[in-house]
């Protein structure tokens, strides 16, 4: 199931600065103007770098599948905040929330997680906040 | 109230003509949450017309009396490009006011700069940097980014040579990165990924560990000839000096790459004259970086950076594995045009 979410300011308000960092011209890959949510079962997991990647299958409300290519930050990103190969396994089903590519494309740059006990990630960027710089 | 007050303020007391507007400045926008943002205003007038760059990138600026607004696109924090529009008086030999979200298009709440100040001061005034008490071994450290200080400007001022390749190129196939190939110094030192800096003085050379790619980089302190031969690569070839508490490196000998993430070109004469200094006792690492490449910029781009001193920070190894590339190209039915696009990929 794919939900459009039109509030792209509110997404933008609280999104911390997990894109900041991401390393290639993102606006030429992913739509800003296209945030949405999918929901499936993880079918591979990829946690190399440039980019962790998981593929989703996803079932349409046709009844027909759609495995998506996910992707999140390089690994050395998330593993400071204890996101690891293992967070998230094949077989889990999981809530990704994300920009969608150009041109109806299943891919998508991952803003959060929900895993299957509930829990929702949301990567954080390595750069010190001036607070902790500050300590 | 307080804002209002503040935004009377700018109004009532401009009391300066245009022509003062002309000269380099110092931009600086506050913003919550981390550290302002800096970047160099230039304003001239030709033939009657005002033109600003900001990071020596183009900046469209209209100037009315003792008013300005100027407007700087940056890369955003989700990657996309977005615009801040800067409205300000001349006051006393100095632009200030305060931000109005009006002010800020596209992503108006990603940067939370509304009701934040900014201002600009002339460049001559700036308070000189007292680094003189700092030693090269002083560098020796962890860094670790800190959020703030780069403006990321998005446009540069690009000659026709370097505007027709931008816009030939494709980021989505031709980002060196993508291939787990080096992005090229530009990008390496710039992201956000900390990095190890080594002072091993008995050899008078830098050892600079990026954790981005397993960079590694070496600066050959106090050197000024070139080695005969020495291939050229992204990295290029490094020589430092220290003087004054301040380390610059200079850099040439680069291949032909690209500097950012747009795709804009770097080419086989290009110039990198990065300056660091040290501030906060010698807690936070400051660069101020120019990339000098007349054959595709007209002006050369400036970049900031700040680290914050971390020695018990790991770095990370970083191997990287293109296969998901390839099998997007492949699923994507682009193998072919990926093939036919290796002239993008010097």
């Amino acid at each position: 199931m794919l939900y459009r979410i039109p509030i792209l300011l509110l997404v933008l308000m609280f999104l911390p600065d997990t894109i900041a960092s991401a390393h290639h011209s993102y606006a030429a890959e992913f739509d800003a103007n296209a945030p949405a949510t999918i929901e499936g079962e993880v079918v591979e997991v990829w946690f190399k770098n440039p980019h962790v990647r998981y593929y989703v299958k996803v079932v349409n409300e046709d009844g027909s599948e759609t495995i998506w290519d996910t992707r999140g930050l390089s690994p050395v990103k998330l593993v400071r905040d204890g996101w690891t190969k293992n967070t998230i396994k094949v077989g889990d089903r999981i809530k990704l929330f994300g920009h969608t590519g150009h041109t109806n494309k299943t891919i998508m740059s991952i803003i959060d997680v929900t895993l299957p006990d509930g829990r929702v990630l949301t990567s954080r960027s390595v750069a010190y906040d001036i607070e902790e710089e500050e300590k | 109230m307080k804002r209002s007050l503040l935004l009377v303020a700018c109004v009532a007391f401009g009391v300066a003509n245009a022509d003062e507007f002309a000269g380099e400045w110092m931009l600086t926008i506050e913003a919550p949450g981390v550290v302002p943002y800096t970047g160099r205003l230039d304003i001239e007038r030709h033939d009657g017309k005002w033109r600003a760059w900001v990071e020596n990138g183009p900046a469209p600026v209209e100037i009315d009396g003792d008013r300005i607004t100027v407007r700087v696109d940056s890369r955003g924090r989700q990657g996309f490009r977005c615009e801040r529009v800067r409205k300000g008086t001349l006051d006393d030999g100095r632009i200030a006011c305060i931000v109005r979200a009006e002010e800020i298009l596209e992503t108006a709440a990603e940067y939370g700069e509304d009701g934040s100040p900014w201002h600009a001061v002339r460049v001559a005034e700036l308070p000189p940097r007292d680094s003189r008490n700092y030693e090269l071994a002083d560098f020796d450290a962890t860094w670790i980014g800190i959020r703030g200080v780069d403006l990321r400007k998005f446009r540069m001022d690009l000659t026709p040579k370097g505007q027709a390749w931008v816009t030939a190129y494709d980021a989505r196939m031709d980002e060196p990165q993508k291939r787990c190939v080096s992005p090229g110094l530009v990008a390496a030192v710039t992201w956000i990924f900390p990095f190890e800096l080594i002072v091993v003085e008995e050899k008078n050379r830098l050892v600079m560990l990026y954790e981005a790619f397993n960079l590694l980089r070496r600066v050959h302190m106090f050197e000024d000839e070139l080695p005969e031969f020495y291939p050229e690569s992204s990295m290029g070839y490094s020589q430092g000096r220290f003087e004054d508490g301040e380390l610059e490196i200079e850099t040439t000998m680069l291949s032909a790459s690209t500097r950012d993430f747009n795709g804009e070109p770097v080419s086989e004469n290009t110039r990198i004259v990065e300056r660091y200094f040290l501030t906060e006792n010698g807690n936070r690492l400051n660069l101020v970086m120019q990339m000098h490449d007349p054959e595709n910029y007209n002006r050369p781009p400036i970049r900031r950076r700040a680290w914050a001193r971390d020695n018990d920070a790991l770095i990370f190894p970083f191997e990287c594995d293109p296969d998901s590339f390839f099998r997007q190209l492949y699923s994507e039915g682009r193998m072919q045009e990926y093939i036919e696009r290796a002239h993008m990929r010097p």
